[in-house]
């Protein structure tokens, strides 16, 4: 029984073990080839998307199954024999600390898909892994009516303000899909809210949130559920950047919105400045509003994708609830708009720091989501079949089945024109209206500045000025201190030293800085309405 | 000449009986050769490739930049790297008590005079090490849970009538090593419970009997006969725990993220930030090594420094 194993029998064993191993090797999926390239010359061949969700399938991030793009993806076929549209099952990582860590590990690897997702495209260093889209944006959409918008040029389909984002090279890499806004929404409870004596949503100012939020602590209920995630204090910042004039100096090539290069441009130009108003004052401001949110706020300061998030506010201990488009489903399973509702974010106004204007305009998250045809469409010669799905994709038919199916699992609105007659839900049809996207300006979205180290700090900070460990003073400091670690990281990766050299010499233009001399405040920032 | 000679021969004769040798275990070296290969990729290599993206500027994607020792002189100037060794300071102290006090526990059941009973404590003791230890966090988080209404913990003191003390347990930056220190009370844990158990086992039941004989009381058992004689238990409970300590990061990520303002921040937990969220492959793996070279020195230190008699006793004999 304990026979040893001849040298003969064992080198036959390897050796057929090896010859196993090698046709299955032979035998796995290769790398495209110029053949598989010839094939998607034309407008044919397997077309892969990564929709950031799984069409058909019930997942954490969409609790209802979404299944309009599969139909919409069928049309297309029908409509073009030979292509394939397969959707592919996104990686883990949706979110936006995550996702160009995807995305490069994609390209670098080379799985990406033809067509993936992207967050406004500020994380992404390399251009050669996506396709510039600009052309493709002065084209017709044939697959719109002729004489509507879009027809006779695509960039046409999007509301001037919320057009597609154009980067410091002057070019176009991505295509919006054809909804945004909002993005987070607050939700609240309307029999809490009747309690306090509140008869509808607080108006559309942080004043007012502010106020109502005062009336129901008075009461004796906690008036919000929040993190510790910057939503507030980012949307401040927004209003501020507009109300002082900053944009515009900010965003260079007059795109309407603010990337990572003309951020950190004006930060190196003195423009973006940590210790001013627009920066310092929403702190301040937030500080004071976090008395409002539940007890452990800094604990639960990670995700709203967090198993457990919203659970106080639909457990009835809150009256509101930031970001509820991630609990729309449940909260009309709970009791439906007769017990919940809906309100935009507020804008800051003059009402509740002089920096602020007195009526501004609705600023818009931009770049929120949106597709971009990668390195893999163009090495297989798929590039004009990309872009042709997108713009059957995003035609304002096609959005609007895609919008109504969306209102089940996130609010969302849309950004191109030709959906005015767009039937949707009372609530959100308030939230259409207040938002009026022809007149709506994008917001300036600080975190495209900063890399993750500097947010971190800046994170870490703020629970320390809010735990009461730190003067406001010495949290500015600390951010100070790390900005100039990102920006030299940033030009070192970006290789832009010697445009850096430029736009040091910019910043005499803009001395005195349009917020005098402006100190930092330690003191605490009291609500008008408390004063 | 002829002393050449000789030596030659004696050369030849070594050569040919090791290639004999070589010639016999054949089989054997090809068997191994696979477990060695997969050792090399994915053991060996990783561990030399982290040691040499060290000298690197490297964020795992694209071209990597050499920067020579500038990680590790980062590295020792990081205000974060400073933090994360003091807060990992208090856990060592902690996390260390709690894993080698269940030997006070081995002690009362391995003195228990019923065998039956003796069974059932040990079961007992044994028995939570079947729950996954991400279900402990999790329970614990429901305890720690900061609303008065909800928190298990928060609850018991509201009906005490204690709600002055009611608080977010994990928010509180001066609270938060406690609160993650007190996770798994009373600490019983089953792993160090059955290795001081089976080191109590060992020890010959002559000492034991003499001890009787000559009178010892418990106390003086425990601290003159068997910690001396379980030392090396200790040594293997201390130096896991040790390891474990100093390469923690999931249940801090999991319970506060590091957090409220770095007051629960370890150097485990840095690395991952640094090497998977901010793309900072270089700096983690600085971290990452010198993790691993403090944990080999105080290996090193925790053999030089306990010895069991056992092998003093041996040592003595052969000198």
């Amino acid at each position: 029984m304990n026979r040893a194993l001849s040298r003969r029998q064992f080198l036959i064993g390897t050796g057929g073990l090896a010859a196993a191993g090698l046709i299955a090797a032979c035998a796995m999926p290769a790398a495209p080839m110029e053949d598989d390239a010839a094939e998607g010359s034309g407008m044919t061949g397997e077309l892969t998307i990564d929709m950031q969700y799984v069409p058909g399938k019930v997942t954490a991030d969409t609790p209802v199954a979404l299944h309009e793009i599969l139909h919409i993806a069928s049309e297309y076929e029908d409509m073009h024999p030979g292509v394939e549209v397969i959707f592919e099952e996104p990686f883990k990582a949706t979110e936006a600390m995550t996702q160009p860590t995807y995305f490069r590990a994609g390209a670098a690897a080379g799985t990406l898909p033809d067509i993936t997702f992207t967050y406004g495209l500020t994380f992404i260093y390399d251009k050669d892994t996506i396709v510039p889209t600009t052309e493709y944006l002065n084209q017709p959409n044939q697959y719109i009516p002729a004489g509507q918008p879009g027809s006779s040029r695509w960039l046409d389909q999007w509301f001037e303000d919320v057009h597609p984002i154009v980067l410091a090279d002057g070019n176009n890499y991505d295509i919006p899909v054809g909804w945004g806004g909002p993005g987070l929404v607050i939700a609240y409870n309307k029999e809490i809210f009747a309690e306090a004596g509140l008869s509808g949503p607080p108006e559309k100012t942080y004043y007012d949130y502010y106020q109502a939020c005062q009336q129901i602590l008075d009461t004796g209920t906690i008036p919000v559920e929040s993190t510790l995630l910057s939503w507030e204090w980012d949307r401040m910042v927004d209003y501020l950047v507009r109300a002082m004039g900053l944009f515009e100096l900010i965003d260079i090539n007059g795109d309407g919105f603010c990337d990572d290069v003309e951020q950190t441009r004006a930060a190196v130009a003195g423009i973006v400045r940590l210790d001013s108003p627009y920066w310092v004052e929403p702190t301040r401001i937030w500080k004071e509003a976090t008395n409002y949110y539940q007890p452990g706020y800094l604990q639960m300061a990670q995700t709203t994708s967090a198993i457990g998030y919203g659970e106080v506010f639909m457990t009835g201990q809150t009256s509101m609830v930031w970001n509820a488009n991630r609990i729309w489903p449940q909260l009309m399973e709970l009791g439906g708009t007769d017990k919940f509702g809906v309100f935009n974010l507020p804008r800051l106004t003059n009402k509740l720091t002089p920096w602020g204007e007195e009526d501004p305009t609705w600023l818009i998250a931009r770049g929120t989501e949106s597709k971009t045809v990668t390195k893999t469409a163009r090495e297989r010669g798929h590039v004009d079949l990309a872009v042709d799905f997108l713009k059957f994709m995003t035609t304002p038919a096609n959005t609007a089945r895609l919008i109504h199916e969306r209102l089940g699992t996130n609010l969302v609105l849309p950004t191109i024109k030709g959906l005015e007659d767009l039937e949707v839900d009372d609530d959100v049809k308030g939230l259409v209206s207040d938002y009026e996207a022809d007149t709506a300006k994008p917001g300036f979205s600080s975190d495209r500045i900063g890399d993750w180290h500097f947010w971190y700090e800046w994170f870490s900070a703020i629970q320390a000025y809010f735990a009461d460990d730190m003067t406001l003073e010495e949290m500015i400091q600390i951010q100070i201190d790390v900005l100039p670690t990102f920006i030299e990281n940033f030009l070192v990766d970006k290789e832009l030293h010697a445009e850096a050299a430029e736009w040091e010499k910019m910043q005499a233009d803009y001395t005195p800085p349009p917020w005098g001399d402006y100190t930092v405040p330690n003191e605490p920032f009291v609500m008008p309405f408390n004063a | 000449m002829s002393v050449q000679t000789a030596d030659a021969g004696l050369d030849s004769k070594l050569w040919s009986g090791r290639r004999r040798a070589l010639r016999r275990n054949l089989t054997a070296f090809l068997f191994l050769l696979p477990t060695f290969l997969f050792l090399a990729i994915f053991m060996y290599q990783p561990t030399v490739n982290v040691i040499y993206h060290t000298l690197f500027r490297w964020d795992g994607f694209t071209v990597e930049r050499y920067v020579g020792f500038k990680n590790f002189i980062t590295m020792v100037n990081d205000p974060n790297m400073h933090i994360a060794s003091r807060n990992l300071g208090w856990f060592f102290l902690g996390w260390m008590l709690q894993r080698i006090s269940p030997f006070l526990v081995a002690e009362l059941v391995f003195n228990l005079k019923r065998e039956r009973s003796k069974y059932w404590y040990r079961t007992l003791f044994v028995l939570p090490m079947v729950v996954p230890f991400l279900v402990t966090i999790m329970i614990w988080k429901f305890i720690y849970n900061p609303l008065p209404t909800t928190g298990v913990l928060n609850r018991m003191l509201g009906s005490f009538g204690l709600e002055q003390w009611q608080t977010a347990w994990l928010s509180e930056p001066s609270l938060v090593i406690l609160a993650l220190l007190f996770v798994s009370f009373p600490w019983i844990s089953g792993w160090p419970f059955m290795i001081f158990y089976a080191g109590l086992q060992q020890i010959p039941s002559e000492v034991l009997d003499a001890s009787v004989m000559d009178g010892c009381n418990v106390w003086q058992r425990m601290v003159r006969i068997d910690i001396p004689l379980v030392v090396t238990s200790i040594q293997l409970v201390a130096i896991q725990t040790m390891i474990g300590i100093i390469q923690e990061f999931a249940f801090v990520l999991i319970m506060t993220a590091g957090g409220p303002a770095k007051a629960s921040l370890v150097p485990g937990l840095l690395l991952f930030m640094a090497a998977f969220r901010g793309d900072q492959m270089g700096y983690g793996a600085t971290i990452g090594v010198t993790m691993f070279i403090a944990i080999f020195i105080l290996t090193l230190l925790s053999f030089r420094y306990t010895t069991s008699p056992f092998a003093r006793t041996r040592r003595t004999r052969e000198t």
